[in-house]
C-alpha cells in the first residue's frame, strides 16, 4: 500500500523533472502503441525523436513549427496562471490570420515596407478582439470562458470558410476557395530571413515574447498579480487586484499573441488563406504551455519538443506508414502523463504497511 | 506563496516595493526578513511557503506585516488568536506602540483581558448593535457585563 502525502513546500526538483519524466513515459507507452501496430518500437521512437534533429531541413522546420506554438503558449500561460482558461486560441489564431491577411490583400498590389508591420498589428487586433468576446461575457455576465472561447473556434473556422470563398477569394484563382498567395506578394510575405534556418519574423517575435513574458512574470507587478490570483483569488482581491481587469488583460494578451502567430503563419509557412489553414496549433499550444510548466523558458523548450513530435510524426507516417492519428495520440499521451506525474511535485509517495485488524 | 511574496501582498504601496510596476525583490525580501525578526516568526527562511508555517507563526507574520508598515488606521480582528502567550504579549505591545505613535487602531477580539490591556476606549457589539464607546479606565467589570447584556452602561442607575 502506498499513500500520497501533501508536501509542505512544492518540490522545485520534481517540478523541473516531471516534464522530462512525462516525455520518457510517453516514449515508452508510444513504443507499446507502435508495437501493437506491428512496427518496430525502437525504430519508431528513433524516427520521431532523433531523425529530425539529424537533417538540416527538418532542423530548420523545428523553429518554423515551434514559433506559433510557443507564441500562443506564452500568451495562454499567463491566463492559465491566473486561473483564466482560454481554450480558444485556435480561433484567435484564425481570426488574426484573416484580419491581418485581409488588410494585406486590401492594399494589393501596393508595395512598401510598412505593409507587413501594419498587417501584424491588424492580426494582433483581430486575435485580441476575438478573445475579448469571452472576456467581456465573463466580466459582464459571468459566463464560462472555457466554453465560450472553445465554441468561438468553430465560429472562426466557418468564418474563414466564408471569407475564402467570398470576399477574400483570389480573383485569378479559378474559383478555388483560397486567397491570393502572400508568398507571391513581396511586401505582404513573411519570408525565411536566413537561408536554411527556418527563421522568419514570427520566430523573432517568439524570442521577444519569451523574454518579455519572463520579465513580466518575474519582475513586474502584473505577473505577481497573475500568480496571486491563480493561487488565491480571495487574497488577491484583498491585495487590491481587480479580477475583471486581469481577465481582460490575460485574455487580451493571449488573443493578440495568437492573432500575430496566425498572421505570420499565413504570410509565411502556410502562404495563403484556405480552409486547410488551421492545423490545431491553438490546441497543441495548450499542451505546450503545461509541458513548459507555464514558465516562459519551459514553454520555449516544450515548444521545441512538440515541434519535434510534429516533424518526427510526419517522418514516421512517411517512413513507417503509421497512421496520422498515431501522432495525435502521441501528443495527447504527453499531456496525460505530464498531469499524472505532476502529482509528485506537490505530493510525496509514502509506503505504509497494511494495518492488521 | 513564499513569505516574501506574502509580504509584498499588502506591503507593495506603503513600503515602496515596486517602481513603475517593476518589483524590487531585494526590498521585498528585506521587508519579509524584518517581519520575521521583529515578530519572532519561527521559520527556516523567508523563501518558505506561508502555508508551511504553524497557525500562530503565520498570525505573527500577518500581524507584523501590517504593523511594520506603520499605517495611519489599522483594523485588526483577533490579533492574538492561536498565538502563544509570549508572542501574544509582543503583538499587543506592538499594537499599543502603533497607537502611541498616532495611528488609529481598532481591535476586534473575544478576549476581554486583551481588550482591557490594549484599549483606550471600549465598545461592545450585542445583537448587531454597537454600544457607545467608553473610556476603558472608567469601566468596571459589572458595567462591561451590562454592556454585553445589551444595556447601555450609561443608562444604569448608579
Amino acid at each position: 500500500m502506498f499513500q500520497l502525502e501533501l508536501r509542505p513546500n512544492s518540490s522545485a526538483l520534481w517540478t523541473a523533472v516531471t516534464p522530462v519524466l512525462a516525455v520518457i513515459a510517453t516514449m515508452i507507452a508510444g513504443g507499446f502503441l507502435f508495437a501493437a501496430l506491428g512496427k518496430d518500437p525502437v525504430e519508431a521512437i528513433r524516427v520521431i525523436f532523433l531523425d529530425p534533429l539529424l537533417q538540416p531541413y527538418t532542423r530548420s522546420q523545428m523553429l518554423v513549427k515551434a514559433a506559433p506554438l510557443i507564441l500562443i503558449a506564452i500568451g495562454l500561460s499567463m491566463g492559465f496562471k491566473a486561473g483564466i482558461w482560454n481554450i480558444g486560441a485556435e480561433g484567435q489564431f484564425i481570426m488574426g490570420a484573416i484580419s491581418g491577411g485581409a488588410v494585406g490583400l486590401a492594399f494589393y498590389p501596393t508595395q512598401g515596407a510598412w505593409l507587413l508591420p501594419l498587417m501584424a498589428t491588424a492580426g494582433a487586433l483581430g486575435g485580441f478582439a476575438w478573445a475579448m468576446i469571452p472576456a467581456l461575457l465573463k466580466i459582464k455576465y459571468g459566463t464560462n470562458e472555457i466554453l465560450v472561447s472553445l465554441m468561438l473556434v468553430y465560429v472562426a473556422t466557418n468564418f474563414l470558410g466564408g471569407m475564402v470563398s467570398g470576399p477574400l477569394r483570389n480573383p485569378e484563382g479559378h474559383n478555388f476557395p483560397e486567397s491570393r498567395s502572400f508568398q507571391d506578394y513581396a511586401s505582404a510575405s513573411n519570408p525565411e530571413l536566413f537561408s536554411g534556418t527556418g527563421i522568419h519574423y514570427g520566430v523573432l517575435l517568439m524570442f521577444a515574447a519569451v523574454i518579455v513574458a519572463y520579465i513580466i512574470m518575474n519582475r513586474h507587478i502584473l505577473g505577481f498579480q497573475i500568480n496571486l490570483t491563480g493561487q488565491s483569488p480571495r487574497a488577491a482581491r484583498f491585495a487590491g487586484v481587480n479580477p475583471n481587469v486581469l481577465i481582460a488583460v490575460t485574455l487580451g494578451i493571449s488573443g493578440a499573441l495568437a492573432g500575430m502567430a496566425g498572421l505570420f503563419e499565413v504570410t509565411g509557412p502556410a502562404g495563403k488563406l484556405t480552409t486547410n489553414f488551421p492545423v490545431g496549433y491553438g490546441f497543441t499550444a495548450i499542451i505546450v504551455a503545461f509541458l513548459g510548466r507555464l514558465h516562459p523558458v519551459g514553454i520555449f523548450l516544450a515548444g521545441l519538443v512538440m515541434a519535434l513530435t510534429y516533424i518526427g510524426g510526419e517522418g514516421a507516417q512517411f517512413v513507417l506508414r503509421v497512421p496520422a492519428a498515431a501522432i495525435s495520440v502521441f501528443q495527447g499521451m504527453l499531456l496525460f502523463f505530464l498531469l499524472a506525474v505532476d502529482v509528485l511535485s506537490n505530493y510525496r509517495i509514502r509506503w505504509v504497511r497494511k494495518e492488521h485488524s | 506563496m513564499s513569505l516574501t511574496e506574502n509580504a509584498l501582498l499588502t506591503g507593495n504601496v506603503r513600503q515602496k516595493l515596486s517602481v513603475n510596476g517593476f518589483l524590487r525583490w531585494g526590498a521585498a525580501r528585506g521587508f519579509a526578513r524584518a517581519i520575521v525578526k521583529e515578530f519572532d516568526v519561527r521559520t527556516p527562511g523567508i523563501s518558505n511557503s506561508a502555508k508551511s508555517l504553524s497557525g500562530g507563526n503565520l498570525q505573527k507574520f500577518v500581524v507584523g506585516r501590517e504593523i511594520l508598515q506603520k499605517p495611519k488606521v489599522l483594523v485588526v480582528n483577533q490579533p492574538t488568536w492561536g498565538v502563544d502567550a509570549a508572542a501574544a504579549a509582543s503583538i499587543r505591545q506592538a499594537l499599543m506602540n502603533l497607537a502611541e505613535a498616532g495611528a488609529t487602531v481598532v481591535v476586534i477580539s473575544q478576549d476581554l483581558d486583551e481588550l482591557l490591556e490594549v484599549s483606550d476606549r471600549l465598545a461592545v457589539l450585542n445583537e448587531g448593535r454597537l454600544t457607545k464607546p467608553r473610556e476603558t479606565s472608567e469601566l468596571n467589570m459589572d458595567e462591561i457585563g451590562l454592556m454585553m447584556g445589551g444595556m447601555e452602561a450609561s443608562n444604569v442607575p448608579a
